[in-house]
């Protein structure tokens, strides 16, 4: 395994550069605002598949606290990337895809982005909490904590599972979206939860393929890099398998018809077809393919579910 | 950099925090309308 990678010895100079050129555009993008789009969407399912509507009639869901349930699931999920950021400043500056993030730029004080992270975090849970309920309000504290705590500082440095255990922490959204509307968790929302959890492997694997050099230069031990890709590719076939039966849940338990089904078989179908063609593929087209895809097919399952509900 | 343009910086951050604080203050009181209101059976 990779050893911890030292944020001093790898990149001595950040946060130590002025910054006082911060704009608003670069503490947006302290939010990760392209994670934060799919970190919505699934707390939109979460509030939508729920039982009981969105309403102005009594025992409804006013769609004014709605609106401030999925503010606080983004904010929360744009603060914890801000603490991230934070705490990744060296890796950040050391991989192509990261370097151009406000931290290593140097666009933003170190101090500045984790002060930005906390308030955010603060106030998004107890705003959660006031105008929602505090059931979703500890689900949203959790889900910060495991990101930041549990993913950044602890798992991702040390083990090539990182993103195995890591990646409950973007599962969370549709059951804290849940846990707004009614106040509890059930066994759909689980089931919601276990779609992100087992996607998340085959998905950051992906990209982990064709980004390995970047993360060996980083030090980071994903998966490719410490088990080599042959592995890699073997497993995300796997979780891709694991994932059916949650995906096929919500027909079963009831909550989607066969609209649903019919069209989660397509997609799943055709997610398991691109795992299998990286399963067999030695160079990283199909890596490519798959992560790409990946994204539609998750919005898409999310989509599919909602409409099949509404309708 | 000159003093004052450091201050117009540091007045655009003040000013950005003020709207953020007035924002999240219209908020909760919005939330409390609503809540009262369905606490009353509205």
């Amino acid at each position: 395994m990779t050893a911890p990678v030292s944020q001093d010895a790898l990149f001595p100079a950040a946060g130590t550069l002025p910054a006082a050129d911060a704009r608003i555009g670069d503490f947006i993008a302290l939010l990760k605002p392209r994670v934060m789009t799919l970190v919505v969407f699934s707390g939109i399912a979460g509030l939508v598949l729920a039982p009981g509507s969105i309403g102005f009639a009594q025992g409804d869901l006013h769609p004014f606290l709605a609106l401030v349930a999925v503010f606080c699931i983004a904010v929360g999920a744009g603060a914890a990337g801000a603490i991230n950021m934070w705490y990744e400043r060296d890796i950040d500056a050391i991989m192509t895809r990261t370097r151009g993030r406000p931290l290593p730029m140097g666009k933003v004080e170190p101090a500045e982005a984790l002060s930005f992270g906390v308030i955010l975090t603060v106030l998004s849970v107890g705003l959660m909490g006031v105008a929602l309920n505090w059931a979703a309000a500890f689900l949203l504290a959790f889900a910060s904590f495991f990101y930041v705590i549990i993913y950044t500082v602890w798992l991702k440095r040390r083990t090539p599972q990182n993103i195995v255990i890591g990646g409950a922490a973007g599962a969370f959204p549709p059951m804290i979206g849940w846990a707004a509307a009614t106040g509890d968790v059930s066994l759909l929302s689980i089931a919601l939860f276990m779609i992100i959890f087992l996607w998340t492997p085959p998905h950051f694997w992906a990209l982990a393929l064709f980004r390995n050099e970047d993360y060996k230069r980083a030090g980071v031990p994903m998966m490719p890099v410490v088990a080599g890709e042959k592995s890699t590719r073997l497993q995300m076939l796997m979780y891709t398998l694991l994932l059916t039966p949650f995906v096929a849940a919500p027909y079963l338990m009831g909550a989607c018809g066969l609209a649903y089904a019919a069209g989660a078989v397509v997609l799943h179908g055709l997610f398991i077809a691109a795992a299998l063609r990286v399963s067999r593929d030695t160079d990283y087209k199909s890596a490519r393919a798959m992560f790409g895809y990946s994204i539609v097919y998750l919005f898409a399952l999310f989509a599919l579910m909602m409409a099949d509900m509404a309708a | 950099m000159p003093h004052s343009e450091l201050h117009q910086k540091k007045k655009k951050k003040n000013y950005a925090v003020l709207l953020a604080l007035v924002a999240f203050m219209a908020v909760i009181f919005v939330v409390s309308i609503i809540k009262m209101k369905i606490g009353m059976g509205g």
